[in-house]
């Protein structure tokens, strides 16, 4: 240790005048506004003065760490003055670590230095308005400074290595440079895999730091071993090569490349493991759909022990076969379906899935369609040369599979200029060859909507040689904007809630037709065009299941259910028969059937169910995810299952 | 404690063969002179003596221990002089001084003033602006004043006047005189070090070709020439081990290896003379023609 603090005390000493230097900047930070007709109009002696400083304390700092990176070990080695220490008793440690210490001090001491003037003239070191951040120090914790220091230790312990190598001129520099691009080709690789995967969110300082994910935990545990494997090669390049360059450039080589690549290779190994995620690994859905007329699924959720990854996958109920598909990363289509339903199109017979996936690692990279055969066995994903610059706002797939339409930068891709009115205008083919846009001024989209706007709707008929979108109606506006909409399974009618209504308009004009119930009502389609609305009984613990005529005008059937604190339509197995799910606090969900003709409530059993938001959709089949794994309600038997193993659940085959 | 023991040393740079299997003891109290020519080995041997080099096989113990593994602590007794004077150079004698003091447990500062002053050395002048002979004094004051038990002097006259490299040697003369002081000294000014020297080290090519008391050595080495009668020189030179034969017209030169006065009877005409140490090195290390 004695060692240690006399290198560090000596090195200090020997470049003390880099300590009058920084005092000079800080002198000129904090007198420099001072001068008439320094400071622009609009910004106050304050703000400039710490603006200043902080400018320079950081050009400084930068600049001292890849100086002292480059000369003070390298360039004692270069120049045999290194002896000087190993002729002492001296550890050889405590050279190193009494460097890097002292180089440390000069940086931060210097960085100090600077700031000192100008805080003591009472400067402001207010980031606000530069990088959307608060006051440097007391910003997320003193996390900026933070990542600074690191970022200056990261730059002094590189460019130290650097500085040996080049310094070196030895033939080791070519296995470096082989090194280098075997580390950067795998970390670049690994790193591009999660951020197609949706792993890696975009780097927004400090917001990551108020919810990092497994990617950004990720990440910097690969920046942590980066730094730890350049501090401990330029320590073993010290301790290990100690005045000769060309075997301290080799120790140094081997410690670095050893060490980067282990843990570039556990790096990928880890990525690996994230990514070799399953259905049964999910902890519950982000969104739900079934192919009609198949029994393939398309869900998406987060996955248990990987926080902030949402796999999405197509999985095949009778064959247990599992696609694993990058859809769930569109966020405006996420944005649109608040309920969650899954960015992927279903032909109308169910015998195709379409789906948009990123090609790039950004949010403005193109987007890709994507294509499967679901009735086809083994078949594989196949890109489409359809791809579209920007992801598209807005995506319908034709009821025979083979045709989509998209909204892209404002343009019809078929062929018209079409300037969007809303942030997720909607797609809907109105039949073979007519595509409907909707226009819905939703209130997830604009949050201080109050009053609300009306909702446009426009048709397009895609056989015309012009096509040209035609506006057909509009929504009356609803209080706060709309909150969620689902279409009739035959397009003619939707359902529109507000914070106040749930109503049924026409689905081509918007004409309102009736109000359903309150704002806390929850609609959905029969197969065979009724209405069933499920809402709480005011002032009372109970639901009441409405049953309305398609058209809703006349008095509804109603089927009351007592003692639930929730009540949600869940399927409609067959015509005339519902299948609700009824939860209370502190007991399990339990499963009732509807018979709507003779008018008959059945209670079927009891269902262990997480949380879910079910489709609004009643002919859409449900999977529910349970603590036991992905639970399949099964509607023509009333049983369920658990189909997926999920953490804490028995082995069980998923049923053929 | 044996001061230094060298164990099969051997470094290789990449294909070359700079130390090939060295091995020698220099006895404690004892200076011990490591000559060679340029590039024969000595810096590497240095460095290894030092701890500062991993040596390729073998190994170096100084005071008993394996310098490699345990150079920081072996090396609070032992005093270091280094070919090249690589003390910061904006630090004066006196911060040199004070920095050292810091690392050994034994450090004379008095002593150290003393002999700058006896050197005619600046103590507050900054070391990078000292003359080469001044650097190369300073570094001799701060190696002695650890009162070390072995002193490790690499060419510590190189480039110094005269005057300087005698003050060199008497500073050296007198500490030696005073502690008894082990020394391990690589040096081309042989005469100088001829005078202080107990034992000998000659390396040739990375070879170790002599290992000798200075004077036994300087017993058994001789000049002898025959003036007139080449034939009758290559006859009787055979039992004296010559290392080095010149020969200029009928004039044969020979340095022989083991000279003893029963080969050579006075009548039978040869010249022969003493050699200094310089001669002897030249004659070892390829100074002249060797003839069969």
């Amino acid at each position: 240790m004695r060692g240690f603090v006399a290198v560090l005390r000596r090195e200090v000493f020997e470049r003390r005048l880099l300590g009058l230097l920084a005092l000079a900047l800080g002198l000129i930070a904090a007198l420099l506004p001072l001068v008439p007709g320094i400071r622009p109009g609009g910004v106050t002696l304050a703000d400039l003065q710490g603006g200043l400083a902080l400018g320079m304390a950081l050009l400084l700092t930068a600049i001292l760490a890849v100086f002292l990176g480059s000369s003070m070990i390298a360039g004692d080695l270069a120049e045999r003055r290194l002896g000087f220490y190993f002729s002492r008793p001296l550890p050889g440690w405590a050279i190193w670590a009494g460097k890097m210490a002292a180089a440390l001090v000069l940086i931060f001491g210097g960085a100090i230095l600077v700031l000192a003037p100008a805080v003591l003239v009472g400067g402001n070191l207010n980031l606000e308005g530069i990088w959307g951040v608060g006051n440097v120090i007391s910003v997320t914790g003193g996390s900026l400074i933070a990542a600074w220091a690191t970022f200056l230790l990261l730059v002094l312990t590189a460019v130290h290595a650097v500085s040996v190598i080049v310094r070196a001129r030895s033939p080791w520099a070519l296995l470096d440079l082989a090194a280098l691009a075997v580390v950067a080709g795998l970390v670049w690789g690994t790193l591009r895999r999660m951020k197609l995967e949706g792993i890696l969110p975009r780097l927004t300082f400090p917001a990551w730091m108020d919810r990092p994910g497994i990617g950004a935990w990720m990440e910097l545990g690969l920046l942590a071993a980066i730094l730890l494997a350049l501090v401990l090669a330029g320590a073993l390049q010290v301790v290990r090569g100690r005045t000769d360059l060309r075997r301290a450039h080799r120790v140094l080589s081997q410690g670095l490349w050893g060490m980067l690549l282990a843990a570039v290779l556990l790096f990928v190994g880890f990525t690996a493991w994230v990514l070799a995620v399953g259905p049964g690994d999910l902890l519950g859905f982000s969104g739900v759909a079934a192919a009609p007329g198949s029994r393939w699924l398309a869900f998406d959720g987060p996955a248990a022990r990987r926080p902030g990854y949402n796999p999405s996958f197509l999985y095949d109920l009778d064959s247990g076969r599992v696609v694993h598909a990058r859809f769930g990363l569109l966020p405006s289509f996420k944005a649109f379906d608040r309920i969650g339903t899954p960015t992927v199109g279903f032909s109308a017979d169910g015998r195709r899935a379409v789906w948009l996936e990123y090609d790039g690692v950004t949010f403005d990279s193109p987007v890709t369609a994507f294509r499967m055969d679901l009735d086809r066995p083994g078949s594989q994903p196949v890109r489409t040369p359809i791809s579209f610059r920007y992801a598209p706002s807005g995506f319908a797939l034709s009821p025979d599979g083979r045709r989509i339409v998209s909204l892209d930068d404002g343009r019809l891709v078929a062929a018209a200029r079409y300037e969007s009115t809303s942030v997720s205008p909607r797609l809907v083919f109105a039949g073979p060859d007519r595509l409907r846009i909707y226009e819905i001024q939703s209130a997830d989209a604009n949050p201080f909507l109050r009053v609300g706007a009306p909702s446009t709707i426009f048709e397009l008929d895609l056989t015309a040689s012009a096509p040209h979108p035609l506006k057909t109606g509009e929504i009356p506006p609803m209080a706060g904007g709309i909150r969620d909409w689902s279409l009739s399974p035959a397009g003619d009618r939707l359902l529109a809630r507000s914070v106040d209504a749930l109503g049924l308009c026409d689905a081509r004009t918007g004409m309102p037709l009736a109000v359903l119930g309150s704002g806390h009502a929850r609609g959905t389609f029969l197969r065979d065009g009724r209405i069933a609305v499920m809402e709480a009984v005011r002032g009372r613990y109970e639901h009441e299941l409405r049953i309305f005529p398609p058209d809703g005008h006349s008095e509804p059937r109603r089927f009351p259910f007592a003692n639930v604190l929730g009540a949600t339509v869940a399927d409609q197995p067959a015509p005339g028969v519902l299948r609700v799910v009824t939860s209370r606090p502190g007991a399990p969900r339990e499963l009732w059937q509807v018979d709507l003709e003779p008018g008959t409530i059945r209670r079927m059993g009891t269902l262990r169910l997480a949380s879910l938001d079910l489709p609004q959709v009643a002919r859409s089949r449900v999977d529910l995810k349970d603590v036991d794994g992905v639970v399949w309600y099964e509607p023509w038997s009333s049983r369920t299952r658990v189909v997926l193993k999920g953490p804490a659940a028995p082995a069980v085959a998923p049923p053929r | 404690m044996t001061p230094i023991a060298l164990e099969g040393l051997t470094v290789r740079y990449g294909q070359r063969l700079a130390l090939d299997q060295v091995s020698l003891t220099v006895p404690e109290g004892s200076v011990y002179a490591l000559l060679g020519r340029n590039g024969a080995g000595k810096s590497s041997l240095v460095r290894c003596l030092l701890g500062e080099q991993k040596p390729s096989a073998g190994r170096a113990l100084l005071l008993g221990r394996d310098v490699w593994r345990e150079r920081a602590a072996i090396l609070s007794e032992v005093g270091v002089v280094p070919e090249e004077p690589d003390a910061p150079p904006a630090m004066t004698a006196r911060q040199l001084s004070r920095f050292c003091s810091r690392l050994y447990p034994r450090w004379d500062a008095a002593g150290v003033a003393a002999r700058l002053q006896r050197f005619g050395v600046p103590a507050e002048t900054p070391f990078g602006k000292l003359s080469k002979g001044q650097k190369g004094q300073v570094l001799m004051a701060l190696a002695l004043a650890a009162a070390p038990r072995l002193l490790v002097l690499d060419d510590p006259t190189l480039g110094l006047d005269a005057v300087a490299r005698k003050a060199v040697f008497e500073e050296l003369i007198g500490d030696l005189a005073d502690r008894g002081t082990t020394v391990f000294i690589t040096t081309h000014d042989l005469a100088g070090v001829e005078r202080i020297a107990d034992r000998v080290g000659i390396l040739r090519e990375g070879r170790l070709v002599l290992d000798e008391e200075m004077e036994a050595l300087k017993a058994r080495f001789r000049r002898v020439s025959f003036p007139r009668s080449r034939e009758a020189a290559v006859g009787r030179l055979a039992p004296l081990a010559p290392v080095a034969v010149a020969s200029r017209g009928w004039e044969v030169d020979a340095v022989v290896s083991r000279y003893a006065e029963e080969h050579l009877p006075a009548e039978d005409g040869p010249e022969v003379s003493a050699l200094t140490l310089e001669e002897i090195f030249i004659a070892l290390t390829g100074g002249m023609e060797v003839i069969e």
